[in-house]
């Protein structure tokens, strides 16, 4: 057996009562309809049309509405005045834009949402990766440790996480006494308060926190992949990292998109680790675009200005959402 | 099975909806009037102590009152009071922050009252000089920083100086009886200390990542090549006033080639200030200069008899200076009911006798200038010094991130830059001089 | 199939390491919390002596019970409402067609996606002065619940109408047969069946609502009652650090502890429900 199979245990009552169904039909001859009505017989799956769907989607529609999409909307809107939050607006049309394109502070931030996004995506797909080949390959004792393990990061919150990696990356901390015991005592240094090595710091934060999410998508997946595809590499002879290359790798195609969609979004959008950390210190060298729109909203008290740059920000992460979703769609084969 | 699951459900919503209303509910206990109060002198030892204490025993001389402290660090608390006071639910009484950023906004955005009806009330003028009460002063529309009514006062004198450990000088073969009396001589000490010192040791501990441990340590070097008037000037936002002065981009220098020399823990950015105090109690580094107000964290750590307190010596124009000045401004909300009882703790906390012996005993410095330090007390009898020469000498800097609503923030990327090397003391100057003008603009 | 003891023992070692370092960060704090006061802590030491001392001290201090009162109203609202409505949406778009659905399914699955720091300071100014009605609810509860009932619909829905899709055709269409209505269908039908993914669904949501702490900050942080763990967390941490380390350390300690402890009794249901492929389209 090449994994764990752990199916639904639902399937099982499914079957049970389509039995079920099926011997209420026999015991009820009158009442299974000879022939089904219209509107049943032209049913196409995923249902059949019946507006009353209405009626079920509306409240959550209502709060979706009401508290996401249109405070969104109110953003765009806000953007187009000056504005200081405590007393009138003032319209200035694109003006906040035109600054926003020639603040330097905005692009940095977002080249450094663009480096995070090295660690909190690209580092996390390749280790669930090769997580998810290591626990599926064979039948792994104490999986579900393992499991349990992995996926631990992800649940706990950022102001705590903030805390814990201060500590280890603290001058006293548990890094740098590592770094001291197998003799690179040359490389300790003040980690989140150091110029060049802050940002990676907080990605490194980012890949703990995120290969566990992508290390349970994956496992997902690899339960779609069909065993008769690994029986054939088996006896053409492949290793494990060729079985990797031929069979996992191509049938994790799904997976590894939603994976990188998730994770790439969570990049920009990191707010908790970032301020609890270093604040985008030291000299705004961990800035992110979600913390300056912070900072100019309830800090440099300007509201106007901070809308239009979290309107830039919702605009990026749309369209590389939308980039990369085209992007994956066209390499699926048909 | 279904009936259990609805009944559970059922069950569920019912404890939901009970805890959720008793959770929205406000319910105040009948007959308490309840005071809340926001700080930062979240110091303990300290004033921390001090406030709890004074606010207990006013709660014991007036029943039916219940004074609520809530303490958060400096920039946690800037960062959310004026939204705070603005959503009719935040504090009662608050501190605020002299200058641009806070105090400003305050008054503009009408969040705070006048208070100048209480100062004649409690006979508050004779707490400070009127060049002082001109931190508090702000035209109501928040554009004129020194003029118009009354907006705040201070409990504390505030002063950064320098703290030194006996002990260790002593071992390096210093006399830390014989302080250097002039700035060259400092500089001179520091370079003659780090000669001495093993490698990873810091002549001055430092702790910058609140952004501010700089700009206050700055002050002192500053004050050797500038003069405090026009520095205070500056922040006044007085017209002609430049920052981009020979004289300021000296200092900056200074303070480059003092990073350069290596006399700063290397961790400075990531370490916080009060925790560096706290360490520097415990032995690390020869040198903390900081606030006065982490004096009684220093004492807990060293033991009075093994710290030298005293301003940083002047420059050639042998005027005493450093930042400082008072410590936060307390405000009253405009939309609290309860005013004129805050006002009266306000007077409680800040001119009563218990107050002052209190704050003595944490070795803090009241506001009020009539007050003595008991004789029986050397360490504080420095700390008071220390701050009496720089304010008699009319040195007090103030706080340079009062100079404009984004200065904090630019001189924290400045001052960072500028110590790991990435920008020169001219690139530096003209930053934050750009920074000025370009909100200076905004006021005439 | 024979594998390698080579390539069992690097399986193995491989997995373990990744163990150690998805665990460390949270033991590392909870051993910080146990030292003394008074100790200097360096790297690895471990407490000399078990002081829990400072747990006791950060829950007062740091007002946790109040925190953890109110993180908990605020979760468990969330995940009870957030899941009522998500099964209907769920099953309206896994079992029927109707007008505009193939519109409105993209427009709720975008939340999934959404930035949500992007809405924030609308929602405070929205809630400050909330239109029409001139209420102010910034420092109530209703100021985190409402946007996070919104936010969680997203991720509901999808959960919901994946698990409602792979449900078989004809169990629906037997009980419709039998005379139900379509909310007889759903009360007795699917959602017996569907409390798996619902559980599922329901402990994420509370996770994530739990953990929340942006929203917290700008829309309940004038009001210490109000204030939720991991904000009284935040501030506690800015407030406390320079006396006390090992007492952030604990406090931090105590605002994942819920979270963890709920986690490794029902973690079936955190990963199970997604190892069951959910992520069919």
């Amino acid at each position: 057996m090449l994994y764990r199979a752990t199916g639904p245990s639902s399937t099982r009552r499914c079957i049970d009562l389509t039995a079920h169904a099926g011997r209420v039909a026999a015991a009820h001859p009158e009442r299974a309809p000879r022939r089904l009505p219209r509107r049943l017989r032209n049913a196409r799956a995923p249902g059949v049309p019946r507006n009353i769907g209405w009626l079920y989607v509306l409240p959550g529609l209502v709060f979706y509405g009401l508290f996401t999409l249109a405070p969104l909307v109110h953003t765009v809107y806000i953007s187009l005045f000056s504005w200081d939050g405590l007393t009138a607006k003032t319209y200035a049309g694109l003006a906040n834009y035109r600054t926003a394109i020639a603040d330097h502070v905005l692009l940095w931030s977002f080249v450094h949402s663009g480096i995070l996004i090295l660690f909190y995506s690209v580092l996390p797909v390749v280790v669930g990766l090769a997580l998810t080949a290591a626990l599926t390959r064979h039948a792994v004792r104490g999986f579900r440790f393992f499991r349990t393990a992995l996926f631990l990061p992800q649940l706990i919150a950022g102001v705590v996480i903030a805390q814990a990696w201060s500590w280890i990356y603290d001058d006293n901390g548990p890094l740098n006494a590592a770094l001291r015991f197998i003799g690179l005592g040359s490389f300790v240094r003040p980690w989140l308060g150091d110029f060049t090595w802050a940002l990676p710091s907080i990605g490194g934060i980012g890949t703990w926190v995120t290969f566990g999410l992508c290390m349970v998508l994956f496992v997902a997946g690899v339960q779609k992949i069909p065993s008769t595809l690994y029986d054939a590499a088996r006896v053409d002879g492949a290793g494990p990292f060729r079985e990797f290359y031929a069979v996992t790798l191509p049938g994790l195609r799904g997976e590894v998109l939603v994976a990188f969609v998730l994770t790439t979004i969570n990049a920009l959008r990191s707010f908790d680790i970032v301020y609890n950390t270093t604040a985008g210190g030291p000299g705004g060298q961990t800035l992110v675009p979600s913390l300056y729109m912070y900072q100019n909203a309830f800090l440099y008290n300007k509201v106007g200005y901070a809308a239009a740059v979290a309107t830039i920000l919702a605009a990026a992460i749309f369209v590389l959402a939308a980039i990369m979703l085209r992007f994956g769609d066209r390499g699926e084969p048909s | 099975m279904k009936r259990r699951i609805a009944i559970v459900l059922g069950l569920a919503s019912v404890v939901l909806v009970a805890v959720v209303a008793v959770g929205t509910s406000y319910g105040a206990k009948t007959g308490t009037t309840k005071l809340t109060m926001w700080s930062y002198d979240n110091q303990d030892p300290g004033l921390e102590p001090v406030l709890k204490q004074l606010s207990k025993q006013f709660e014991q001389s007036h029943p039916g009152v219940q004074i609520n402290l809530v303490f958060k660090d400096f920039n946690s608390l800037v960062g959310t009071v004026p939204r705070a006071l603005a959503s009719g639910n935040g504090p009662d009484v608050t501190e605020g922050n002299q200058g641009y950023q806070t105090d400003a906004q305050l008054v503009k955005a009408k969040l705070i009252i006048p208070l100048d009806k209480y100062v004649k009330k409690y006979h508050w003028d004779k707490l400070y000089s009127p060049s002082t009460w001109g931190m508090f002063r702000w035209t109501p529309d928040g554009k004129s920083f020194g003029k118009g009514p009354i907006w705040g006062l201070a409990q504390t004198g505030q002063n950064v100086v320098v703290f030194y450990n006996k002990t260790k000088l002593r071992s390096l073969g210093f006399n830390p009886n014989k302080m250097p009396t002039n700035f060259a001589g400092f500089d001179r000490l520091l370079a003659q200390v780090r000669a001495k010192l093993p490698k990873g040791d810091p002549v001055i501990e430092e702790g910058n990542q609140e952004g501010y441990g700089f700009i206050h340590l700055f002050g002192g070097i500053w004050g050797a090549y500038e003069k405090p008037a026009n520095i205070r000037n500056w922040i006044y936002h007085v017209p002609g006033s430049r920052y981009d002065t020979p004289g300021t981009i000296r200092a900056l220098g200074k303070l480059q080639q003092w990073a350069k020399a290596g006399y700063f823990n290397d961790d400075y950015n990531a370490v916080k200030y009060d925790n560096t105090a706290a360490l520097f109690g415990k032995g690390k580094g020869v040198f903390w200069i900081g606030g006065d107000w982490d004096s009684t964290i220093i004492k807990a750590g060293l033991g009075a008899k093994n710290v030298g307190v005293m301003p940083i010596p002047p420059g050639r124009s042998g005027v005493w200076s450093g930042i400082g000045g008072l410590s936060g401004p307390w405000h009253i909300s405009s939309k609290t009911k309860y005013a004129d009882l805050g006002a009266e703790w306000l007077n409680y906390v800040i001119t009563s006798a218990t107050a002052k012996k209190l704050m003595f005993g944490q070795q803090q410095l009241p506001a009020d200038s009539s007050a003595n330090p008991p004789a029986t007390d050397p360490y504080l009898t420095a700390v008071f010094q220390a701050f009496k020469r720089v304010a008699d000498d009319n040195g007090l800097l103030l706080y340079t991130d009062w100079a404009s609503p984004s200065m904090y923030t630019t001189l924290q990327n400045q001052y960072q830059l500028l110590l790991a090397g990435r920008t020169s003391p001219a690139g530096m100057a003209n930053a934050v001089q750009s920074d000025w003008s370009k909100f200076d603009k905004t006021l005439h | 199939m024979t594998v390698g003891r080579f390539e069992r023992m690097a399986t193995y070692g491989f997995l373990v390491l990744f163990s150690v370092v998805a665990i460390y960060p949270v033991l590392s704090i909870f051993f910080l919390a146990l030292h003394k006061k008074t100790d200097l802590v360096t790297g690895f030491a471990l407490p000399t002596s078990l002081d829990f001392s400072s747990f006791k001290a950060a829950w007062t201090e740091g007002k946790f019970a109040t925190g953890f009162k109110a993180s908990f109203i605020v979760a468990a609202t969330v995940t009870v409402v957030s899941a009522v409505l998500s099964i209907g949406t769920g099953y309206a778009f896994g079992t029927m067609r109707f007008v505009g659905d193939r519109v409105v399914f993209p427009i709720i699955l975008l939340g999934i996606i959404f930035p949500y720091e992007a809405t924030v300071i609308p929602l405070y100014y929205d809630f400050q002065n909330v239109p029409v009605l001139h209420w102010n609810l910034l420092n109530t509860y209703w100021a985190l619940i409402l946007p996070q009932i919104g936010q969680s619909v997203s991720f509901g829905t999808f959960w919901m109408r994946a698990f409602f899709r792979s449900t078989p055709r004809s169990l629906i269409e037997a009980a419709r047969i039998d005379g139900a209505t379509s909310f007889g269908v759903l009360w007795r039908v699917l959602i017996p069946q569907a409390l798996p993914a619902v559980m599922t669904m329901s402990v994420l949501v509370f996770t994530y609502t739990w953990n929340e702490f942006l929203l917290a900050l700008v829309l309940v942080s004038g009001s210490e009652s109000h204030q939720t763990a991991p904000l009284g967390l935040s501030f506690f941490a800015g407030a406390a650090r320079a006396s006390d380390p090992t007492k952030v350390a604990a406090a931090a300690v105590l605002v994942a502890a819920p979270i963890l402890v709920v986690y490794l009794f029902l973690q079936r249901h955190f990963v199970r429900g997604m190892l069951s492929g959910a992520i069919k389209e």
